[in-house]
């Protein structure tokens, strides 16, 4: 079993504190769920965990099985055993899906040469067209399949503790639904994923049953709970947690929603934020 | 089939021995040399080589190769020709002519390093294939130089008839002596003919190389000029492609890694001087250490083009903090219909790129490796003669790595 300590954690960007006292303890097999506000500084945290350069840790510690992973390089902490699904998967040009996650296993003294089949299965799995394969990393690929891409990543590379930054952004029904069972699986695997799932809509639990839900708002988790929690944030929205002299350029602009669903947006109460 | 140089090619030459001694050198003050290290080299200290003695350095075989030229400090030595593979064509020295050869006849401008190159110049390589040929395989070119405070001339003609093919490889190496080479290449590719050409130069740090480069397409007609760079001190490339006959096409691409203190300068020309007319170029370079790079191009529409397509990219990595890439390119054209692009960049490692390869677990220097590569791959999977592609990735590998060890000691 893995658990991941995040304890008091604290960063800033430039001379401004985002995160400021975050604590959160996560173990294998677990589905813990981060929501906020947009300007929160939730992508901080998932940044900040995994290494992102632009952060600079103020205080705090993140300990994954002991190991102090805030003096680790961020190649070391996926080594590590951690792993981060971003929320714009960056376009990489000239590499291939197969060059990476090869390399990846090479540093971590795994055989490389089962990589290519490992893909192929995660992606037929998860309904990745298989011609998409040997592109250039996300590069021309939609806001979907870049998702079901980290979503192979996540079963070729097999962490014990993944990060996931919105995934549910960008997903159409279909692709939602796939990714979510395939993280689900993860989670009740042989040696079981722990989940820290970033994210602005309920919508992601649907396949994917949190055991903790935790509001997070100004840089700190304001508030923790079951599966309840969310579904009654949907009636009540952030509002009470958000502080309209507070900003934070932590993202996409709010209502990104691709559905265009407004209208859960504005049973949210978001507007006001 | 080192015998005495044809009477007439000497003669050539000592007329340019001559015409040398009232040419003024290359000065930076001229656009096309400005930012070049040309003032630092006094091209009229070094005379000819005259010696093609000695062993050449043995090279790995080109696999399919229709025919293979040996050329030392200038000379050819030896061709070794696969009949059934050039289908017709021809591979000569032109010292073995005893009728005079025209050399440099495409030349479009006088520029002094012409002077310069016919004053070493002891021999050529002349491809012709005639009318609806198909070469089998590259024709490949293995050029040596080994002459110390001297010049040597290297001078490449590939002739293509109606509907004729060819692909030649011409790999430049040099020992480690202080000398000047003046390459010279004329692709000629008459109407539906696809030539293809490809300088691998690999020379030793204390050679300088001034090469001038000649193309033209005519009607339908496809030329393929190509370099991958590497290696000597200032070595520099002026192509000047020109695309006669109505629909013509051709790719000018270019992969460049500079290291150490070396410059690698490039001067691109793509003259549309025909209707429907295409040229695209991309020349892609990585410099590091206190390496420099110039990539200067102009695309000319002249007003009998209308229907041009000329697109133009020139992209730069910047590996080090000492060194410099420049990048200007222009336009000029004298003809509203048509379509032309220009893009440039000079920019270091990709950030976020690095991090998403670091968050997958790839340790920073082989996220650097693959992003390097990858930035090549685009030109290099484009390169005619697929046999050197994997040769040409590791070459670039290998000076990454090179580079990043001396960085770590």
């Amino acid at each position: 079993m893995s658990e991941l300590v995040i304890t008091d954690l604290r960063a800033s960007v430039g001379d401004k504190e985002i995160l400021k006292g975050v604590s959160l303890t996560i173990r294998s097999g677990e589905v813990h769920a981060v929501m906020g506000p947009n300007g929160s500084g939730k992508s901080t945290l998932s940044h900040v965990i995994t290494g992102r350069p632009g952060y600079t840790v103020t205080g705090g510690s993140v300990l994954l099985d002991g190991v102090e992973l805030l003096e680790l390089s961020a190649w070391e902490r996926a080594r590590a055993g951690l792993f981060l699904a971003m929320q714009y998967p960056t376009e990489v040009p000239g590499v291939s899906l197969e060059a990476m996650l090869s390399a990846a296993a090479v540093a971590a003294g795994r055989d490389a040469s089962g990589v290519a089949a490992a893909i192929a299965h995660e992606a037929e799995t998860i309904g990745f067209e298989a011609k998409l394969i040997d592109r250039a990393l996300n590069v021309d690929l939609s806001g979907g399949e870049k998702k079901r891409n980290e979503t192979i990543q996540l079963g070729v590379l097999a962490p014990k503790i993944a990060v996931l930054d919105e995934i549910d952004s960008g997903l159409d029904v279909d692709a939602m639904r796939a990714v979510t069972r395939r993280i689900e699986q993860a989670t009740n695997a042989d040696e079981p994923l722990g989940v820290l799932a970033i994210t602005h809509y309920k919508r992601l639990f649907e396949e994917l049953e949190p055991d903790a839900v935790h509001v997070f708002a100004d840089g700190v988790i304001q508030k923790s709970g079951g599966a309840e929690l969310a579904a009654e944030l949907e009636d009540t929205g952030y509002g009470e947690w958000v502080d309209p002299n507070v900003a934070v350029d932590d993202g996409p602009s709010a209502f990104d929603d691709p559905f265009g669903d407004t209208t859960f947006a504005d049973r949210l109460n978001l507007h006001e934020g | 089939m080192t015998t005495a140089p044809a009477a007439w090619l000497e003669q050539r030459r000592l007329d340019a021995v001559t015409a040398r001694g009232t040419t003024d050198p290359p000065s930076v003050d001229e656009e096309v040399w400005r930012y070049s290290r040309i003032a630092d080299l006094d091209l009229s200290s070094f005379d000819a080589a005259d010696g093609s003695a000695g062993d050449v350095p043995a090279v790995e075989a080109i696999d399919g190769a229709a025919a293979t030229v040996l050329v030392h400090n200038g000379v050819v030595v030896s061709i070794d020709a696969d009949d059934t593979r050039l289908a017709g064509a021809t591979v000569r020295a032109a010292s073995a002519a005893s009728e005079p050869i025209e050399l440099g006849v495409m030349r479009r401008h006088d520029d002094p390093i012409s002077v310069f190159h016919d004053a070493a110049l002891r021999d050529a390589v002349v491809v012709d294939v005639p009318r609806g040929a198909m070469v089998d395989g590259p024709v490949v070119i293995e050029s040596w130089v080994d002459a110390p405070d001297a010049a040597v001339a290297t001078h490449t003609v590939v002739t293509g008839a109606a509907g004729a093919h060819v692909t030649v490889l011409e790999r430049r190496r040099s020992s480690g002596a202080t000398q000047v080479v003046f390459p010279e290449v004329e692709l000629a590719a008459a109407r539906d003919a696809r030539v293809s050409y490809l300088a691998v130069q690999q020379l030793g740090r204390a050679t300088s190389s001034i090469e001038q480069q000649w193309s033209d397409a005519d009607e339908q007609a496809h030329v393929v000029a190509a370099v991958a760079a590497f290696g000597g001190d200032y070595a520099r490339v002026r192509a000047d492609f020109r695309l006669s006959g109505r629909g013509a096409s051709g790719d000018l691409l270019s992969v460049y890694f500079g290291d150490g203190d070396q410059m690698l300068d490039f001067r691109t020309f793509q003259d549309h001087e025909a209707p429907d007319t295409t040229s695209n170029l991309l020349f892609k370079g990585a410099v590091t250490g206190e390496a420099s790079s110039v990539y200067s191009g102009l695309i000319r529409v002249s007003e009998d083009a209308p229907g041009t397509n000329a697109f133009q990219t020139n992209r730069n990595l910047k590996l080090s903090d000492d060194a410099w890439a420049y990048s200007v390119p222009n336009l000029e054209i004298e003809q509203n219909q048509v379509a032309c692009s220009h893009a440039s960049t000079v920019g270091e490692i990709d950030e976020l790129q690095l991090f998403y390869l670091e968050s997958r677990g790839v340790p920073t220097t082989v996220a650097e490796q693959l992003l390097v590569s990858g930035f090549f791959a685009e030109v290099i999977d484009q390169l005619p003669v697929p046999q050197v592609r994997a040769e040409l990735r590791s070459i670039v590998d290998a000076a990454l790595e090179a580079d990043r060890a001396e960085e770590a000691s």
